[in-house]
C-alpha cells in the first residue's frame, strides 16, 4: 500500500530536523510499534529498554541508530 | 482484497447451494446483479457482510425486528420431516496481497411448532489456501479481517447506495468513530500508537524520578502526575460520553424509523422533519455568522483608536489653521513669473496689477504648505486611517445585525419545533405518545452529554496550562544525585520526542487531509452535472473527517445540496480516500454498492459510470430494473467493463434462483 511508503518518507524527512537522540527515538519507537499486536504496556517496556541504550551510547559520545 | 465468489447455502432467499463468481480481471472489474425489489438483493449484501465480518444485522435493521438468516423453505422442510435443525452457510473466496483465502461462516437454525426460530452460529474458518492453514476462533479470525479493512470503515467500500448519503451528515459521535477508521486506513494510527507508548514510558519515567527525588522536587512531580492522571481520567470520560452519545443515534434513528410509518397520518411529524432540517440550515448560518463575528477581532484594536485618530486630526487642524487651497504649481515657477511679471499664458502684468495680487497670495499658500508638508502627510494618513475604521465599523455592525438575525431565526424554529412537539406527545395515540416522550428525552439527553463534552474539554485547555507551568516550575528546580540527573535527561528526551512525534502526526495528517480535499473536489467535480459544478467550489475535509462543501463564495453549502448530490459528494469521498490509501496504484479494495443509483439524475448516473471503474479495483452492483434500464445495458456494453452479470429470479415463495445470463441476451 502506498499511504506505508508515503508514511515511511514523511517520518524521514521529518526526523532529519531533530537533534541525534530525539531522532534515533522516535525512528526506534515507530519500529517498534510496528509490531502491531502487542499492548501499549508491552511496546513500552520495549522502547524503554531502547531509549537506555540510546542515552548511554550518547554519553559514551557514539548513537546507535 | 478481491473478491472471487460468493457461496450461499440456505441463507436468506437463496434455497440450496448457490454460487456468484466476482468479475475480477483488470479489464471486466464489473459485476452486476439485477433483481426486481423483493428477489434478495440486499439478501447478497447482508451475505457478504455476514461472511466477511459476522454481521448478523445490517445498520438500516431496527434493533428489535427478529431477523432470520436461514432460508424459509428449508426451516419449513425441516419442521416437516426430521427436525434436526438447518445448516446455513456462506462462504467468500477472496485474495488479498496476491494470495488467496477464504472465509466461511455457518449458522445453525430450528424451527419450533409456534413458528418461532432459532439461530445461532455454528463455526467460522478463515482458510489460508497457499499454506493450507486455518484459524477457527471467531475472535482471531474478526481480528485478521479487521487489518484488511477495518469494519469502522467498512460501510465506505460496502454500502447501501441508498443510504450513502448519510455520511456526510454522521453525527459528532458516529464522527468520532468512522474518524479513527480512516486514521486506521490512512495509516495515521500507527504514529498515534508510537505517541501512546511514548506517553506510557513517559509516566513510568515521572514515577521512578519522583521516587528518587526530594523535597520541591518532589511535590512538583507529585503535581505533574496528579496532572497526568486527570487528563488520562478527562480523556475516559469524554469516550464514554462519546459511546453514550453513539447509543443515542441508534436509539434516535429507530424512533425516527417507527415514526415514520405515521407519516400521512399526522401532518405534524413532516411538520417537524421540516423545521428541523431548517433549523440545522439556521445553526451552521448562524455559526457561521459568528465564525466572521469572532474573525473581525483583529480589527477591533484600531476601533479602540478611533477617539485617538479624531483628537489627533483636530489638533493637526487646529495647529495648520484654515483650510488653504490647494497649490498645484510649484515656488520656484510662481517666483519666476513674479520675478518676469510674465503671467502662465505669455501675458505681462504689472506690480500693482490684480494678476500680481492673485501670484502673491499663491506664493504663500505654496510656501506655507512646503513649511508644514510633514503635518500635511500626517493628516492624510489619518484621514485614511479614519476611513478605514469608519468602514469596518459599518461591516462589524452588518455582521452583528447578521447574526443577530440568525440567532432570532434559531430561537424562532425552536420555539416551533416545541410548539410541534407538545401537540405530538399528545395526540391520544399511546404508542405515538410514548415514542414522542421518548425521543424528547434522548434529545435532551443528547443535549447534556454534549454539554458535558464542552465542559470537558475547557478543563483539558485549564489541565494543560497547569502542566505547562508545572514544567516550567520543574526545570528551574535544582537536580540532585546522579541518578537523578539521569532520569531528569531522560525524561527531557521522552518529553522532546513526544513533542516530535505530535508535530509529526499533525504535520501527516494535515498532508493527507489536504489531499483527500483535493482529489474529493476534483471527484465531485467530475460526478456533477453542469448545475452543480457552477455552484460550487470545493469540497473541504475537516479535521473530524466530515465533510463540506463551499459553494462558488466559499460560504459552507452542505445543507443546500440534494439528495442526489449528497450521495455523489459520499461517493467522491469514498473514492478520494481509495485514491489516498492506494496511491499510485489503485487500492486493492472492492466497492460493493446496493441500489446505487436510486436518487441520481441521468447526468450523474453516467459521470459515475464512467468514473467508478477508473478508481477502483472491483465494483459489484446490486440493481434494480429501475435503475437498470436499456441505456445503462448498453453503456456497460460498448464500455466493456462488465465481467460478469446475473439475474435474480423468483420461482416460488421464499426462493430465489442466481442466473448468470450474458449483458447482450438481456
Amino acid at each position: 500500500m502506498k499511504n506505508q511508503q508515503y508514511l515511511n518518507e514523511k517520518v524521514q524527512e521529518f526526523v532529519e530536523t531533530l537533534e541525534p537522540n530525539t531522532q534515533t527515538i522516535l525512528l526506534k519507537t515507530i519500529e517498534i510499534v510496528e509490531q502491531r499486536n502487542l499492548s501499549v504496556e508491552t511496546l513500552a517496556k520495549k522502547v524503554d529498554r531502547q531509549v537506555d541504550r540510546i542515552l548511554k551510547d550518547s554519553q559514551k559520545g557514539g548513537i546507535d541508530k | 482484497m478481491i473478491i472471487q465468489s460468493l457461496t450461499l447455502q440456505h441463507f436468506r432467499q437463496f434455497y440450496g447451494v448457490q454460487k456468484l463468481i466476482f468479475g475480477s480481471e483488470e479489464d471486466e472489474i464489473v459485476t452486476v446483479i439485477l433483481g426486481e425489489n423483493g428477489r434478495g438483493k440486499t439478501g447478497i449484501y447482508r451475505a457478504m457482510i455476514f461472511g466477511l465480518y459476522g454481521d448478523q444485522k445490517l445498520e438500516q435493521d431496527s434493533s428489535d425486528a427478529s431477523l432470520t438468516l436461514t432460508n424459509t423453505k428449508a426451516l419449513q422442510e425441516d419442521f416437516e420431516s426430521n427436525r434436526s435443525g438447518v445448516e446455513s452457510k456462506v462462504i467468500v473466496e477472496f485474495l488479498h496481497e496476491g494470495k488467496a483465502y477464504s472465509i466461511e461462516r455457518s449458522l445453525f437454525s430450528i424451527m419450533d411448532e409456534k413458528g418461532k426460530v432459532i439461530e445461532r452460529v455454528q463455526h467460522v474458518i478463515l482458510s489460508d489456501k497457499e499454506n493450507s492453514q486455518t484459524i477457527q476462533d471467531e475472535v482471531m479470525v474478526n481480528e485478521w479481517m479487521d487489518n484488511i479493512l477495518d469494519t469502522r470503515v467498512k460501510d465506505y467500500f460496502f454500502f447501501d447506495g441508498e443510504r450513502i448519503e448519510r455520511l456526510t451528515r454522521a453525527a459528532v459521535e458516529q464522527r468520532n468513530e468512522i474518524s479513527s477508521g480512516i486514521k486506521n486506513l490512512l495509516k495515521i494510527d500507527h504514529l498515534l500508537k508510537a505517541k501512546k507508548v511514548l506517553g506510557h514510558l513517559q509516566k513510568q519515567t515521572t514515577k521512578e524520578l519522583q521516587k528518587h527525588s526530594t523535597g520541591d522536587y518532589q511535590k512538583k512531580l507529585q503535581e505533574k502526575i496528579e496532572i497526568e492522571e486527570n487528563v488520562e481520567e478527562i480523556y475516559q470520560k469524554k469516550e464514554l460520553l462519546l459511546q453514550r452519545l453513539s447509543k443515542n443515534e441508534s436509539i434516535l434513528a429507530e424512533i425516527e424509523k417507527k415514526l415514520n410509518s405515521y407519516k400521512g397520518k399526522l401532518s405534524e411529524i413532516e411538520r417537524r422533519e421540516e423545521l428541523e432540517k431548517q433549523l440545522q440550515k439556521e445553526e451552521q448560518e448562524a455559526e457561521y455568522a459568528f465564525q466572521r463575528l469572532q474573525e473581525f477581532n483583529q480589527t477591533l484594536p484600531y476601533m479602540l483608536a478611533k477617539n485617538t485618530l479624531y483628537s489627533v486630526k483636530s489638533q493637526i487642524d487646529a495647529y495648520l489653521g484654515e483650510e488653504i487651497t490647494d497649490v498645484s504649481i510649484s515656488v520656484e515657477l510662481i517666483n519666476q513669473l513674479l520675478e518676469d511679471l510674465i503671467c502662465i499664458c505669455g501675458n505681462t502684468f504689472k506690480d500693482d496689477s490684480s494678476e500680481y495680487r492673485a501670484l502673491k497670495s499663491l506664493q504663500k499658500a505654496a510656501g506655507y504648505k512646503l513649511d508644514k508638508a510633514a503635518y500635511f502627510e500626517l493628516k492624510a494618513n489619518i484621514m485614511k486611517l479614519i476611513g478605514f475604521v469608519e468602514d469596518k465599523e459599518t461591516q462589524l455592525q452588518h455582521l452583528l445585525e447578521q447574526f443577530e438575525r440568525e440567532e432570532q431565526e434559531v430561537e424562532d424554529l425552536r420555539a416551533q419545533i416545541e410548539a410541534v412537539n407538545r401537540k405530538l406527545k399528545d395526540t391520544k395515540i399511546e404508542d405515538l405518545d410514548q415514542l414522542n416522550e421518548k425521543r424528547e428525552n434522548v434529545y435532551d439527553e443528547r443535549a447534556n452529554a454534549r454539554h458535558e463534552l464542552q465542559e470537558l474539554d475547557e478543563q483539558l485547555i485549564q489541565l494543560n496550562n497547569q502542566k505547562e507551568q508545572n514544567q516550567l516550575a520543574l526545570t528551574n528546580l535544582k537536580v540532585k544525585s546522579g541518578v537523578h540527573m539521569q532520569l531528569v535527561e531522560k525524561q527531557n528526551e521522552l518529553e522532546k520526542s513526544i513533542k516530535a512525534m505530535d508535530e509529526l502526526i499533525l504535520g501527516f495528517e494535515a498532508d493527507v487531509i489536504s489531499e483527500l480535499e483535493m482529489l474529493s473536489t476534483q471527484n465531485f467535480k467530475y460526478l456533477l452535472d453542469e448545475s452543480g459544478q457552477m455552484n460550487i467550489k470545493s469540497v473541504q475535509v475537516e479535521k473530524d473527517y466530515s465533510l463540506e462543501v463551499l459553494n462558488v463564495y466559499n460560504h459552507p453549502f452542505l445543507a443546500n445540496i440534494s439528495q442526489g448530490q449528497r450521495q455523489v459528494l459520499s461517493l467522491s469521498f469514498i473514492t478520494a480516500l481509495a485514491q489516498v490509501a492506494g496511491g499510485t496504484n489503485t487500492l486493492e479494495m472492492p466497492l460493493f454498492m446496493d441500489t446505487p443509483f436510486g436518487r441520481l439524475s441521468g447526468k450523474h448516473q453516467n459521470n459515475l459510470l464512467d468514473f467508478i471503474p477508473n478508481v477502483c479495483s472491483q465494483w459489484i452492483l446490486l440493481v434494480t430494473d429501475r435503475e437498470f434500464g436499456s441505456s445503462e445495458r448498453e453503456q456497460f456494453i460498448s464500455r466493456g467493463q462488465v465481467g460478469k452479470f446475473y439475474r435474480l429470479d423468483s420461482t416460488e415463495p421464499s426462493v430465489t434462483k442466481i442466473i448468470e445470463e450474458s449483458l447482450q441476451t438481456v
